[in-house]
């Protein structure tokens, strides 16, 4: 496996995280709705941050888990994360996840960010396919999911409990052909 | 070695757990390569040493709660015919996944729908599930006719979601709500 890690946009830099990073991370995801969102541990602590951040050069090594830091260039924060996950088996496709801190969104830049990590996806990694499941209501995401040009493709009704319920998510998927017409 | 001792019937049927002694069975009828051929991830040729090592390995995760597996043995004969399995448990969730094969003497005959639909009964209840989820690669129209007779709902094809023997190939995907299942 290629372990390229670090990559630019026009605003971002796309970059693996390092220890430094770790109250950051931790401030950020002390939002409920965003660690759940970002499928991390709630309530959300500390030491889940160290302890993620302490995986990363494992995770690298082996391939099949890559999240990246989200850093604006001009300010040198670091804003969010951008991963692509469970590339488990030969030849299969990689699961897209993002999220940003609340402060920093609505500025377009989950869709760079991702529009990235889809380009990394094609063409360092050599994918078929990106998709992700994207929680039903989770209309910031499913925004950047379709600027990014995935396209929904199935509803898993009633898969994810959250606040008593049972809520519905939705696939969403690009091939690299489909990908590559959009360059 | 000890097993779940438990024991689901049908007109037909009998499900229960397999034993490490029914694996040359399950290696006859796994032999002709066709349930590998559209499972992907099922290793095949599959040796009779692996097989019995995986009969061991279920075995445990039934016990353990993670997996429940049943065999399907014909009620006249005692033949053992294929197996359907319940996988990736979340209960957390209320979620779960299932799987099954019949060698393919046994095809035809209506034995899986009529096992399926016994487990679920069973299944449902004891891991308290709100929702069974199935898929096939595209093309499988056996298995997709099986959800659909046990009112299970298409919710996706999954475009070359799956490489399997130097293709990529669509996931069916389907869901069953407990909601449905007992409106029935
Ligand atoms: C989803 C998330 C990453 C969006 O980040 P963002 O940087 O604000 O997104 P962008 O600015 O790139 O937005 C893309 C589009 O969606 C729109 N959008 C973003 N959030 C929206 C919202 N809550 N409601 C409606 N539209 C929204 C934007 O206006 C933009 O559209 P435009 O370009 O036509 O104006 C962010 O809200 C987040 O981190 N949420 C929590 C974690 C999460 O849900 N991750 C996704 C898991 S699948
Ligand atoms: C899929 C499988 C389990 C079906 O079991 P089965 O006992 O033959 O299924 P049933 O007899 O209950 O058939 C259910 C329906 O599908 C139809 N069917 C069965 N085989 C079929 C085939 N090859 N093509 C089209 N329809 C078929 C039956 O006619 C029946 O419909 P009907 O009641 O309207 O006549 C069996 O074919 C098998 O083991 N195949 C190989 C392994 C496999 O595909 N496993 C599932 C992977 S997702």
């Amino acid at each position: 496996m290629q372990t390229i890690t670090e990559f630019e946009t026009d605003r971002l830099v796309i970059r693996q995280f390092s220890e430094a990073d770790a109250p950051k991370v931790f401030e950020m995801l002390s939002d409920e709705e965003i660690a759940r969102n970002a499928g991390a541990p709630w309530p959300y602590e500390m030491k889940h941050a160290t302890g993620w951040i302490s995986m990363h050069d494992d995770l690298f090594k082996k391939g099949e888990t890559l999240p990246y830091a989200i850093e604006v260039k001009d300010t040198e924060e670091l804003i969010g994360c951008v991963s692509l996950n469970n590339m488990y088996t030969p030849n299969g496709p990689g699961d897209l996840g993002f999220w940003l801190g609340r402060n920093y969104w609505g500025n377009g830049y989950a869709t760079e960010a991702a529009k990235c990590m889809i380009e990394i996806g094609f063409q360092t990694l050599g994918l078929n396919k990106v998709y992700t499941f994207c929680l039903s209501g989770n209309v910031g995401s499913e925004h950047v999911l379709k600027k990014c040009g995935l396209i929904r493709e199935g509803v898993l009704r009633q898969q994810m409990p959250r606040g008593g319920k049972f809520i519905d998510m939705i696939y969403y998927g690009i091939l690299r052909e489909e990908w590559s017409q959009t360059i | 070695m000890s097993t779940l001792q438990f024991t689901l019937q049908t007109d037909r049927l009998v499900l229960k757990p397999c034993e490490t002694a029914d694996a040359e069975c399950m290696h006859e009828l796994l032999e002709d390569g066709s349930v590998a051929d559209v499972i992907p991830g099922l290793p095949h040729p599959y040796s009779l040493v692996e097989i019995r090592e995986c009969i061991a390995k279920d075995i445990e995760l039934d016990l353990n709660g993670e997996t429940s597996h049943l065999g399907i043995f014909q009620k006249e004969t005692n033949q053992l015919m294929g197996l359907l399995m319940l996988v990736r448990i979340v209960k957390d969730h209320h979620y779960a996944e299932v799987g099954y094969w019949l060698g393919s003497d046994y095809r035809g005959k209506g034995y899986m729908t009529e096992a399926v639909k016994a487990a679920f009964k069973h299944w449902f209840d004891q891991f308290d599930l709100n929702r069974i989820v199935a898929h096939h690669i595209d093309g499988n129209k056996a298995s997709s006719n099986v959800m659909q007779k046990l009112g299970m709902a298409k919710e996706g094809e999954f475009v070359q979601h799956i490489w399997h023997q130097g293709q990529y190939r669509n996931a069916v995907w389907y869901g069953l709500l407990k909601k449905d299942f007992y409106a029935d």
